[in-house]
């Protein structure tokens, strides 16, 4: 059982609408909270709706690894959607998040 | 000295130009080694056996500067504890030598604490990018509350604000005082400010409630601070706090939403429970 989840009523539509502030230090601190916290669908749609549009790669990274610590199955077609964006950035991480998913 | 050049091939113009190149490389020759016997001390071959990573040579070499070279003994000091820690860590698979070394850095430590400029030096070393920066940490760790002004001094140089914040947090209750006094000092931007205060909020505990409230109820401070104050206090139990961060997510300031994306990794995080496991 997991035993870090959000308790009470947490805001997780303000949350979500964080994924796409301005500065970068804020998405990854948005990112890194859900990763400790979040494992609803909702908030797992949204990463990877954020995913697809992030522009730095670190928080990229922690985007991938946070989706990848979930049991989502549906992120595997978007992960290999993401891999097939040749020439953008170095593919390991999708395909080690991709790896770490199927096991 | 005579130097024979009598053998050599060629016409006289080729005779007299090797002459005066082999004059020219014997006054090189002599000329240079002046120079490398003059410019020698113990300090400077210390610090490359250091880098070459021949660290308990370096400690010798190190102890010799401490005794006869006045001039760079407190910066000595500090290598040599450094030298000390590094020997320990290339021990680690003999625990009786490491433990050897580790008492001796102990010790060399106890010299640095009695010497400021040594102090200031052990901080200098976190500027490096090698090895010996992981070292410095360590030491600097152990030194404990008499490097904390210096340390935080130094957090005006973007390149060592990572490995400050990591030892403060290492130092723990004992940085509190000295991270207090530079928040409320000028000396500091709003930016390094914020920084520092979610060091405090790693290292406090329940009697910088007081000194966080102050700051947090302070309209006139900026907003970052503010968030980050709320944070810290929220960390050490004041629930109250929730409101505050969570509407300083929509806050025009940048330092506000940063305090509260971070803040929200223990938000509401629910205490684990034994049974949960």
């Amino acid at each position: 059982m997991r035993c870090n989840s959000w308790t009470g009523k947490p805001p997780a539509s303000t949350i979500i609408e964080r994924l796409s502030d301005e500065d970068e230090i804020v998405r990854m601190s948005i990112v890194q909270a859900i990763q400790k916290h979040g494992n609803g669908r909702s908030t797992i749609n949204a990463l990877v709706d954020a995913l697809q549009k992030e522009k730095n790669n670190a928080v990229v990274d922690k985007m991938v690894e946070t989706i990848a610590s979930f049991e989502a199955s549906a992120i595997e077609p978007t992960l290999k959607a993401l891999m097939k964006k040749t020439g953008e950035r170095p593919l390991e991480a999708p395909a080690a998040a991709l790896a770490h998913h199927r096991r | 000295m005579q130097v024979q050049v009598g053998k050599l091939p060629g016409s006289g113009a080729f005779r007299w130009s090797g002459r005066i190149a082999a004059v020219a490389a014997l006054l090189t020759a002599l000329v240079g080694c002046e120079i490398k016997e003059t410019d020698f001390t113990y300090y400077e071959v210390g610090k490359q056996q250091l880098i070459n990573d021949s660290s308990s040579q370096a400690a010798k070499d190190f102890q010799k500067s401490i005794d006869k070279e006045p001039k760079t003994r407190s910066i000595a000091r500090a290598y040599l504890a450094v030298a000390y820690d590094r020997a320990a860590k290339k021990m680690r698979n003999i625990p009786s030598e490491a433990q050897r070394y580790i008492e001796m850095r102990d010790k060399s430590i106890g010299e640095v604490r009695q010497d400021p400029s040594a102090i200031l030096g052990m901080v200098q070393i976190l500027k490096r990018q090698d090895f010996l920066s992981e070292s410095a940490e360590d030491a600097l760790v152990v030194l404990g509350e008499d490097c904390v002004p210096d340390l935080i001094h130094s957090y005006h140089k973007p390149l060592v604000r990572r490995k400050v914040q990591r030892v403060l947090a290492r130092i723990g209750p004992k940085a509190a005082a000295g991270l207090k006094e530079a928040i409320l000092s000028d000396s500091y931007n709003a930016q390094e400010k914020t920084e520092l205060l979610r060091v405090l909020g790693h290292v406090t505990d329940a009697q910088s409630i007081p000194f966080l409230k102050t700051l947090q109820e302070d309209e006139t401070a900026p907003a970052g601070l503010r968030t980050e104050a709320s944070a810290a206090l929220y960390k050490l139990g004041e629930k109250g706090e929730r409101g505050f961060i969570l509407s300083s997510l929509d806050s025009n300031d940048l330092l506000a939403r940063r305090a509260a994306a971070y803040a929200l990794q223990f938000l509401d995080r629910k205490t684990p429970r034994v049974d949960d496991h």
